[in-house]
């Protein structure tokens, strides 16, 4: 097991390697660098040539890209991020400010997807061909259908414009550090976060759960003579649970889209908004420390799938 | 036993009568089975015809502005209202819906046609090809691809272009993905050795004999392509790095909501717009779901 | 004389009460497609401590039949339309789901074909076995991996002890039917079903489970039906045979008879298809001839007419029942006497 683990996690090196060296390609061959932040069209007029090659040097823009890539990384590996000019803080602060909002919205959006989707899955499959399965499936498929920035909207207007059941936007009331307001603020766009995936979780869970039921194995248990809940969740759902696991492990980087609209659409201080804002201000420190960041959580969050994975299926160890 | 009626031999030899249907005359019977998919491309027809002729439904200008009329709510002249700018919004709404559903099949008629490539690459000659295609789809399958998007959009500029060729640029992994498997698993099949046997080129192996092959399975990635790059448009715009106003599109009319003041008073502006961008999707995806019904060989006899 | 003889035989048949009574059991599935018509109205009888063969082609509704004895088809889409199963003297069809929950595993046992599919690919050998007894018998976890040891060990698995914590994956397919075979016989059932479970196995594990099935049914004194579609295997392990054909028993008689004087057409077939050792080998193999009937849809006379060499016009009109030739050999068949 712990040589599994640590294979899975050396294999997502290369690939953070990668992605970074991706983002600062594209960033090179783009037009413009971090010194047109300082030079703007008042500005410019007051800098002489001198200033500006002084400048450049300062923000050590000078060296050739490969050598100011090595420099980043060096200084990423020493916990150093840089610094960003357009939000005043250092970015490694920023980013880890951020990145623990988010955390707490993605894990409440998540987990509200596993509670809803996977026993919603279970009762369908189990309920095959009744009106509740009937109903629940179509409002899945409704679910599956409808992207955070729409179903953002329209919770935003109808539960905090015009029910005012929460707050319409933000993390916390100003001067309010307590949990319960956290929640209050949390509810809903932790839920709008969940529904799309709830759907898709229950939609295959639900497909899983028929495919087993009809496994030789269940027709074991079964004729063993095992109660009904025994066979359903220790011989059925536990195999079942199997490709769901992986899907969950794969829509997290899904997740991470779906926060920048939820952020963005009710202020939430988390990454997605971070980046969306460093994205159109071409913050250039917090587009390399926020996409190694992002691709780093996506691969943690990998790994976390493929232990789970491994911890229920018995085949996989063995491996 | 018992009697045999007529209406139990009438059964019987259409029973038997689908063992000789063609499988694409199969797979249309067993989709118009498919009750909801049937409607869905109905309504999406209805769109389509809305969208695409919209002078004949409405004879307001979707970008020229009357600053007399702004902000009205819907009723009168303006069955849904007007915008900030005095613009109709059933106007916008439906020329709108041409560029959307334009930029949504554009992009992923580029999709589809470069996940085509590199999956047939991939799969037919395996080895160094299957491996680099192989890891950059991992790779881009790991990451989320609105992330990769916004920067993209963000550094090349918004425009309409912009926007078709990087989401056609980057929602190809998926299919990719399906026809590397698919030509992976063919390529082991007696009728392609023989066509090694004959001599003929690759390329006329891989287009005449295998890919034909894929295409049932491809049917429902095809529309769900479709409905995903409607959706990258929608919300690219909807972040105001998508497609530039003031060309309408549904994403960028509801960008409107991201203001509070519109999202409270003027629901009407985005509303509309919401209200399509679901059904368009809703309507693809049902449609998709009854394809993969239809071409699903297992779904035969249940 | 003769008269009391006779009668002396019914009596001693009644008083020994049968096993499993199994009455007009008709089971059907209701698809898109139609009402596929599995079992037809089977009747026979299960003595206590007997070995009996099922055989039949597949698809001819054995597995089925002997399924809706457990109960554990698909409801929907698998019906059991009418019948009457008396096992012990209750009629199982009667019984309340926890009741006959009580007779499956403990009263009686199935082992299946697949042994690669039968197990639970996520739960070790041991739990495996220790549930069905801690369900049953009432056994304490401590207790249940005790006989859990001695049952491997009985049905030969080397090491049984660390075999508890193992996977199946870890088992070769000879093994896990051995397991199998364990877990069925671990609450002493008096009926064991063996639904086909040599095919899916090596030729020369097959022996070794077949031998292993036919020693431990002496020494525990179980019944066991043994469900096949190779009569060969039918000839060395059991005492009578029943034979199946598109849901209906066309013929059943003790062993020997069976082979010696096959009284319906099909079985006559399904022996001529038989390699046999002591003819010349140049002789070819005989075949039936067509497919088995659409059961969607039968015939209203004989479901074999189509396929048989002595089919007549009667055939054609009414099926037959299943009638005595001779003591204890029945047929389903018109042309019976000229066979």
């Amino acid at each position: 097991m712990g040589r599994y683990i640590l294979r899975r996690l050396l294999i997502n090196i290369p690939i953070l390697i990668v992605i970074t060296i991706l983002v600062f390609v594209m960033i090179e061959i783009t037009p413009g660098d971090m010194a047109d932040y300082f030079m703007s069209e008042e500005t410019i007029a007051y800098m002489t040539e001198a200033d500006i090659i002084a400048l450049r040097e300062r923000l050590g823009l000078n060296d050739p890209p490969p050598i100011r890539y090595l420099k980043w990384m060096g200084n990423v590996l020493q916990g150093n991020f840089g610094f960003s000019f357009v939000e005043g803080y250092p970015v490694g602060e920023l980013l880890w400010e951020r990145l623990k909002n988010s955390g707490v919205l993605m894990g409440a959006g998540l987990l509200v997807a596993v509670i809803l989707g996977i026993p919603l899955g279970v009762f369908t499959a189990l309920k095959q061909y009744s009106l509740a399965d009937f109903f629940l499936t179509g409002l899945s498929f409704i679910g599956l259908s409808m992207p955070a920035f729409i179903s953002g909207i329209i919770g935003m207007y109808v539960f905090a414009v015009r029910l005012r059941w929460v707050p319409a936007g933000g993390m916390r009331t100003p001067m309010v550090n307590t949990f319960a307001n956290l929640l209050h603020h949390l509810v809903l766009p932790a839920s709008i976060l969940a529904i799309m995936h709830g759907a898709q979780f229950m939609r295959y869970q639900r497909f899983s759960m028929l495919e087993v039921l009809n496994a030789d194995y269940v027709v074991t248990a079964t004729a063993k003579g095992m109660r009904r809940r025994i066979v359903v969740a220790r011989h059925a759902l536990r195999n079942a649970l199997i490709p769901v696991v992986t899907m969950i492990g794969l829509t997290i980087s899904q997740f991470v889209a779906g926060a920048v609209f939820i952020e963005t659409i009710f202020g939430w201080p988390g990454m997605g908004r971070l980046y969306y804002r460093a994205v159109i201000s071409r913050d250039y420190p917090i587009i390399m420390g926020a996409n190694l960041v992002i691709a780093a959580f996506v691969l943690f969050a990998n790994l976390i799938t493929d232990i789970t994975y491994a911890l229920i299926d018995p085949r996989v160890r063995y491996e | 036993m018992t009697m045999k009626t007529s209406t139990e031999t009438k059964q019987l030899t259409t029973y038997q009568d689908k063992k000789i249907e063609s499988p694409l005359k199969l797979a249309l019977r067993r989709f118009l089975q498919h009750r909801l998919a049937v409607v869905s491309a109905f309504v999406l027809v209805a769109i389509f015809v809305l969208c695409f002729g919209a002078p004949l439904f409405t004879s307001y200008d979707p970008i020229g502005m009357d600053l007399a009329v702004r902000n009205q709510a819907p009723g009168g002249a303006y069955i849904f209202g007007t915008d900030t700018l005095g613009r109709d919004i059933f106007t916008r709404t439906l020329y709108a819906g041409r560029i959307s559903l334009m930029v949504g099949m554009a992009a992923a008629a580029i999709s589809i046609g470069l996940g085509i490539i590199l999956g047939a690459i991939a799969g037919y000659f395996g080895k160094i090809p299957d491996m680099v295609v192989s890891r950059i789809t991992d790779v881009m399958m790991t990451f989320p691809p609105l992330i990769i998007m916004m920067t993209v959009a963000a550094f090349v500029g918004p425009g309409l272009m912009n926007v078709i060729l990087i989401i056609g640029g980057l929602r190809w992994p998926a299919t990719t993905r399906l026809v590397r498997g698919q030509f992976l698993s063919l390529k082991n099949y007696e009728f392609v050795h023989a066509t090694h046997a004959l001599g003929l080129p690759d390329r006329m192996i891989i287009t005449r004999h295998i890919l034909p092959n894929t295409l049932a399975p491809l049917m429902a990635n095809i529309t769900f392509a479709v409905s995903a790059a409607i959706l990258s448009e929608a919300g690219l715009s909807f972040l105001g790095i998508g497609v530039p106003l003031p060309t309408p599109t549904w994403g960028n009319m509801m960008e409107n909501a991201r203001n509070l003041i519109i999202l409270q008073n003027q629901p009407w502006i985005w509303m509309p717009s919401a209200a399509f961008t679901l059904t368009t999707i809703l309507c693809i995806n049902f449609i998709g779901d009854g394809l993969r019904d239809a071409f699903d060989p297992q779904q035969l006899f249940n | 004389m003769h008269l009391i003889h006779s009668n002396y035989l019914i009596d001693k048949r009644d008083l020994l009460m049968a096993l499993l009574e199994v009455t007009d059991l008709t089971t059907t599935f209701h698809l898109k497609a139609g009402v596929v018509q599995a079992v037809n109205g089977i009747d026979f009888l299960i003595e206590e401590g007997e070995l009996v063969g099922l055989v039949g082609e597949s698809g001819c509704g054995k597995s089925v039949s002997m399924r809706s004895i457990l109960r554990i088809i698909p409801q929907p889409p698998g019906k059991i339309e009418s019948g009457k199963i008396l096992f012990k003297g209750k009629d199982l069809l009667s019984l309340k789901e926890d009741q006959m929950r009580n007779i499956r595993g403990k009263e009686i046992a199935m082992i299946f074909q697949d042994p690669m599919t039968s197990l639970n690919p996520v739960l070790t050998i041991g739990r495996q076995l220790t549930e069905t007894m801690e369900e049953h018998l009432q056994l304490s976890n401590e207790m249940a991996k005790k006989r859990v040891i001695e049952l491997l060990d009985l049905v030969g698995i080397p090491d049984p002890k660390a075999c508890l914590d193992r996977y199946p994956y870890e088992f070769s397919g000879g093994m896990r039917q051995r397991a199998m075979i364990a877990m069925a016989l671990s609450c002493s059932p008096s009926l064991l079903i063996a639904d086909e479970p040599t095919t899916a196995l090596d030729v020369t594990i097959q022996a070794q489970v077949t031998e292993l099935v036919k020693s431990l049914q002496k020494d525990l004194g179980m019944a066991v039906i043994w469900i096949t579609h190779d009569l060969g295997v039918v000839a060395r392990l059991v005492e009578r045979v029943k034979v199946m054909y598109a849901g209906y028993i066309v013929e059943k008689a003790p062993v020997e008879k069976l082979y010696s004087h096959p009284k319906h057409p099909y079985t006559r077939g399904l022996l001529a298809s038989l390699p046999r050792l002591d003819e010349e080998t140049s002789a070819e193999l005989e075949t039936i001839p067509g497919q088995p009937p659409n059961q969607l849809d039968l015939p209203k006379g004989c479901p074999f007419a189509e396929r048989c060499s002595y089919q007549v016009e009667k055939c054609l009109e009414e099926n037959p029942m299943l009638e005595e030739v001779e003591k204890d050999h029945y047929s389903a068949c018109w042309e019976k006497d000229r066979l």
